[in-house]
This record gives C-alpha cells, sequence and structure tokens, in this order.
C-alpha cells in the first residue's frame, strides 16, 4: 500500500497471524496448469480461484511464476529450422506410418514346368518321323542328282516308270 | 495471453499435418516461455522446448488432452505448461548438496523461534484474503499490484483486506 503508516498495526496483526501454527492438514494439491491457465485468462470466480489462491498463498514459488507471467508475458521467438524439424519428426508421417507394417513385395516363384509322359514320347516319335522323311528325302535327292549326271536310271525307274509317288516323273 | 478457441481433433487422431502446423506455431512460444524461466543460465533451451514437444505427444497425447478450450486460451496453457517443464529441468540440475565451504556463514545462524503454539482454525481467513495479505506484507506489493495479479480492482482488495483484518482481530480478541 502507498500509504504504508496507517497500516502498520495491521501489518503487525498479519505477523502475528503468520506465526501462528495453522491447523490445516492437508498441503496444497499439485499446480494443475489447466487451472492456472483458467486464472490468468480471468475465467475463474472467487470460488473457483480458491484452490489457486490457497496454493499460491502457501507456495512462494508459485506466486512468483503468477507474478512473472503476468509482468513479463512472453512473445514468440523465431525457432531455428532445425528445431522445428525435430520437434516434427516426433509424430511419423502419414506414409511411413501406413507403410510401416506392409512386407515389401516379393514375386511368386514360377512353378517348375513338367512335361507329361506322353507329351514327352509324342515329341519322341515325330522328332524320329521328320527326321526319317528328311533322310529319306535327302538320300532320294542325292540319287537323282547322281542318276541325272550318269544317265542311268533309278530302281525305281525300272520298275515302274509312271510312278510319281515319289519322284518327280521325270523319265 | 489469447483467448483462441482452438480445435485440436486432427491433432489428437495423430494427422502428421497437423502436429506440424501445431509445432510451426508455437514453437516459438514454448521456446520464450523456456527461456523466461531458465535465462541465460547456460542450459540449452531447445533441449527443453524439445522436452515440452515430447510430453505433449507421448501416451497418445496425453497431456495435451487436459487442454480444456472452454476454459482457457491454448498459448496461455502451453506457457504455463512450459514454465512448468523448465522449472523441472532446473530442480533436476540443480544440485542437491554443496560444500560447508560456499555456504554462506547467515545459513548456519540459529533464530530463535516465534511461533506461538496456538492453533489458528483453517478456515479463519478465505484463500484469497490470506492471499492479499501475504501479497501486501510478505511480498510488499501496491495494491494496483495485487488487483493487476489477481484480476480483480483495486477496492476489491481494499475490500478483502479489511474483512482479513476484522477477522484477525476479532480472533486475537483485539479491539478494531
Amino acid at each position: 500500500m502507498n500509504d504504508d503508516a496507517p497500516f502498520q498495526p495491521d501489518r503487525a496483526l498479519f505477523e502475528r497471524w503468520r506465526s501462528h501454527e495453522s491447523v490445516a492438514a492437508d498441503p496444497p494439491a499439485e499446480l494443475d496448469p489447466m487451472l492456472l491457465a483458467a486464472y490468468l485468462d480471468g475465467r475463474l470466480d472467487e470460488p473457483g480461484s480458491a484452490p489457486l489462491e490457497r496454493l499460491l498463498q502457501a507456495d512462494p514459488a508459485a506466486l512468483d511464476d503468477l507474478i512473472d507471467c503476468r509482468t513479463h508475458p512472453v512473445g514468440p521467438e523465431i525457432a531455428s529450422a532445425a528445431f522445428l524439424r525435430n520437434a516434427q519428426a516426433l509424430i511419423p508421417s502419414d506414409h511411413a506410418a501406413s507403410t510401416a507394417t506392409v512386407l515389401p513385395f516379393q514375386p511368386r516363384p514360377a512353378a517348375p514346368r513338367r512335361m507329361t509322359a506322353w507329351a514327352a514320347w509324342g515329341a519322341v516319335a515325330a522328332s524320329l518321323i521328320l527326321i526319317s522323311l528328311v533322310g529319306f528325302n535327302v538320300g532320294m535327292q542325292t540319287e537323282r542328282n547322281i542318276n541325272g549326271a550318269t544317265g542311268i536310271g533309278t530302281s525305281i525307274d525300272i520298275l515302274d516308270q509312271s510312278t510319281t509317288l515319289l519322284g518327280d516323273g521325270v523319265g | 495471453m489469447t483467448g483462441e478457441r482452438e480445435d485440436l481433433s486432427g491433432l489428437l487422431a495423430g494427422n502428421k499435418a497437423a502436429w506440424d502446423s501445431f509445432v510451426a506455431r508455437f514453437a516459438g512460444l514454448i521456446l520464450a516461455a523456456v527461456r523466461r524461466v531458465v535465462g541465460s543460465d547456460g542450459i540449452d533451451v531447445e533441449d527443453i522446448a524439445q522436452d515440452v514437444f515430447v510430453r505433449l505427444c507421448k501416451n497418445d497425447f496425453r497431456l495435451l488432452r487436459q487442454y480444456d478450450p472452454t476454459r482457457a486460451g491454448l498459448s496461455t496453457w502451453l506457457t504455463i505448461v512450459s514454465r512448468s517443464v523448465a522449472h523441472d529441468t532446473l530442480r533436476r540440475r540443480r544440485p542437491q548438496t554443496q560444500t560447508i565451504d560456499v555456504t554462506p556463514e547467515a545459513a548456519f545462524a540459529v533464530e530463535p523461534s516465534i511461533t506461538e503454539k496456538v492453533k489458528i482454525p483453517d478456515g479463519l481467513l478465505s484463500p484469497r484474503q490470506q492471499l492479499v495479505l501475504t501479497m501486501l506484507y510478505e511480498r510488499d506489493m501496491e495494491v494496483a499490484e495485487i488487483a493487476a495479479m489477481l484480476s480483480i480492482d483495486a477496492q476489491t482488495v481494499r475490500s478483502t483486506h479489511h474483512k482479513a483484518m476484522l477477522k484477525l482481530r476479532a480472533h486475537f480478541g483485539e479491539k478494531p
């Protein structure tokens, strides 16, 4: 109070009261940030403020904190890019979170090809027939070339001049 | 301190973009609040501010879920939480013991106890009356300062003081 002199008796009375032990058995509860924030924003009436004011009265550090909040309201600083990056990294990205449990894709191995027995034997038979026909044709062609060069008829010509089964009917 | 209403539903649902936006918006405030408490004490302000963010989001945002937009602005609440984390850090780092050489002589002085062994009823003074008297006589604060601290008008402070004194005089049997 500015004019302190008239309050000197009051101060003495306060100090006498302070020197007494209070029968208050329950220590004040832990400071609730939500309660203090509501108090600072002026959203509490006196009954609502009572628990906090009791704590402030009993805890000099808490009262210091309140006074500092009131007298030195802080304005935001400029946060460094590295600080922002680290703080934002506390929550993983949606993409990373959504793929974190997906196993990498592995193509299914191709089933080994199995050739059935009938197909295998068929292929062998077809190969033999093809080789026989080619060999026979090559042989006939060779004989025809030799005969054409020497003028000697083939055994087929001798046996049947009209046949065109395998030859070209030249005679 | 602002009284803005905030919708934190996206953030509390784990939305990454909402978290990034929240960090970008309030990092500067949290840094400033921490710096206000620790000062230039050689303590890394960014480490403590990072710890604030860790506490806000850990256990599925348990701390952040305690924020009630109907009761206070988010900036105010974050300032209080940041200061609290900074105080915790200072308490943890403060040495618990010191050598006798660095302890001032006055610390060993034994003062005569002036405590009267008379019990005072707990409800004699209301919390506000006690707080007003404490600020007036222990902190030597002005009436206007107390009014500003408690968000009440100066006349209410005087009235609260007057009623408290009446109770004390009655209790100690003094004449007004």
